[in-house]
């Protein structure tokens, strides 16, 4: 039978391809992992799903208001990424880009959707597909009233957060939720950051206003 | 600092109140109640916003962007019109900037070379004040001799006839 040995210098002259660990990843910024997963590494691509998926559902969500939308959005979002590592140029940061795709995806979803929207109906032996539970309903016990006010405060937080314009709706959710500073949400929405700001404070001051009587 | 710029930098206020540039804003809520009432709204409405929580991804997430992915690996690669399309509507934009303003600098150099020589072809050429006195004067000159001259016909008409002396 014959054997094979290796010489221990043909090994040390094989050109070294390298790809980094998760455990590197997170050493690296978000633009170098794109970079890495242009160059193949598939590895990156699932480092920053990880890292944003979480992130980027909330912010879908609260845009379109359903959960199994809001995750097949939120995969999208992550195609798009993963269909650009070729053209992908780092001259924004990855979340402002990131971000970016959300965005439109949901105002496109939300356009799309309006009528259906506007012309629903709620049904009590239903389950809610937003929230997994059945409509409140008359109850007479102090917890099913407690629980009635907060639905109530809950649904008007929904309702005037969804009426603002679009820019200021978008502003609102990725700087009260998502925590991205007045550059990042100017860079998405394509405004300066003075712009931004006092995009923001119309915002706030409007919500002030409308939720008075929550506060 | 005045109750109008404090206003404008509330937001500011509300998130940040320990940043340095802050301060300004700061010492003038805590002397004016009308704009530490604003303060304190805004923050109760931030802290309501508070209350809208979003649910925890599901637990097939992952396994349905895998999915997805693979389709998309195996399926054929995008058009150059749909590769086209994602970049226009999906990038910061950034990249076009350059093309962008030179493209604006021709429109603004074309554009303005029309209007003005637009302007040259059609403003009238400019008259002086001695001139246009000239002119009035020429006019009222004629305007008298018309006048005379109607006087001279009206009296030439008027003029009794005389009887030839025999």
């Amino acid at each position: 039978m014959a054997t094979l040995a290796i010489s221990p210098q043909i090994t040390t002259r094989l050109p070294e391809i390298r790809h980094s660990s998760a455990g590197d990843f997170r050493q690296m910024d978000d633009a170098a992992i794109m970079l890495e997963l242009k160059a193949g590494n598939m590895a990156g691509f699932d480092y920053l799903v990880e890292k944003y998926r979480k992130p980027i559902i909330h912010f879908m969500y609260r845009m379109v208001h359903n959960q199994a939308v809001s995750e097949e959005l939120a995969q999208e979002v992550f195609l798009r990424v993963y269909r650009s590592r070729e053209t992908y140029r780092a001259e924004a940061r990855f979340s402002t880009w990131l971000y970016r795709i959300a965005t439109n995806l949901g105002v496109n979803h939300a356009r799309d959707t309006r009528r259906e929207r506007s012309a629903s109906t709620i049904h009590l032996d239903e389950v809610d597909p937003e929230t997994g539970t059945t409509p409140d309903v008359a109850d007479t016990t102090i917890g099913a009233e407690t629980s009635m006010l907060r639905d109530e405060r809950l649904h008007a937080i929904k309702q005037h957060v969804l009426a603002l314009p679009e820019r200021q709706r978008m502003a609102v959710l990725m700087h009260k939720y998502e925590g991205l500073d007045y550059k990042q949400i100017g860079d998405v929405l394509k405004l300066s950051e003075s712009a931004t700001k006092s995009l923001l404070f119309r915002a706030y001051q409007t919500l002030r206003e409308r939720l008075k009587e929550f506060v | 600092m005045i109750c109008r710029d404090c206003k404008s930098v509330l937001p500011d206020l509300l998130l940040d109140p320990a940043s340095p540039s802050n301060t300004a804003a700061q010492a003038h809520v805590d002397s004016c109640s009308e704009c530490r009432a604003e303060l304190n709204e805004l923050q109760a409405t931030f802290a309501l916003l508070d209350e809208w929580t979003a649910p925890e991804p599901s637990a097939y997430f992952d396994q349905k962007l895998a999915v997805r992915l693979r389709e998309e690996q195996t399926a054929s690669p995008a058009g150059w019109f749909e590769r086209l399309r994602s970049r226009l509507l999906f990038n910061t934009g950034r990249q076009f900037r350059p093309a962008f303003a030179a493209a604006l600098a021709v429109v603004l150099l074309i554009g303005g070379g029309t209007i003005a020589d637009l302007h040259m072809h059609t403003s009238a050429p400019a008259t002086s004040a001695a001139i246009t006195d000239l002119q009035v004067f020429d006019k009222n000159d004629q305007a008298l001799q018309t006048m005379d001259q109607l006087v001279q016909d009206e009296g030439s008409s008027d003029d009794p006839v005389v009887e030839p002396i025999s």
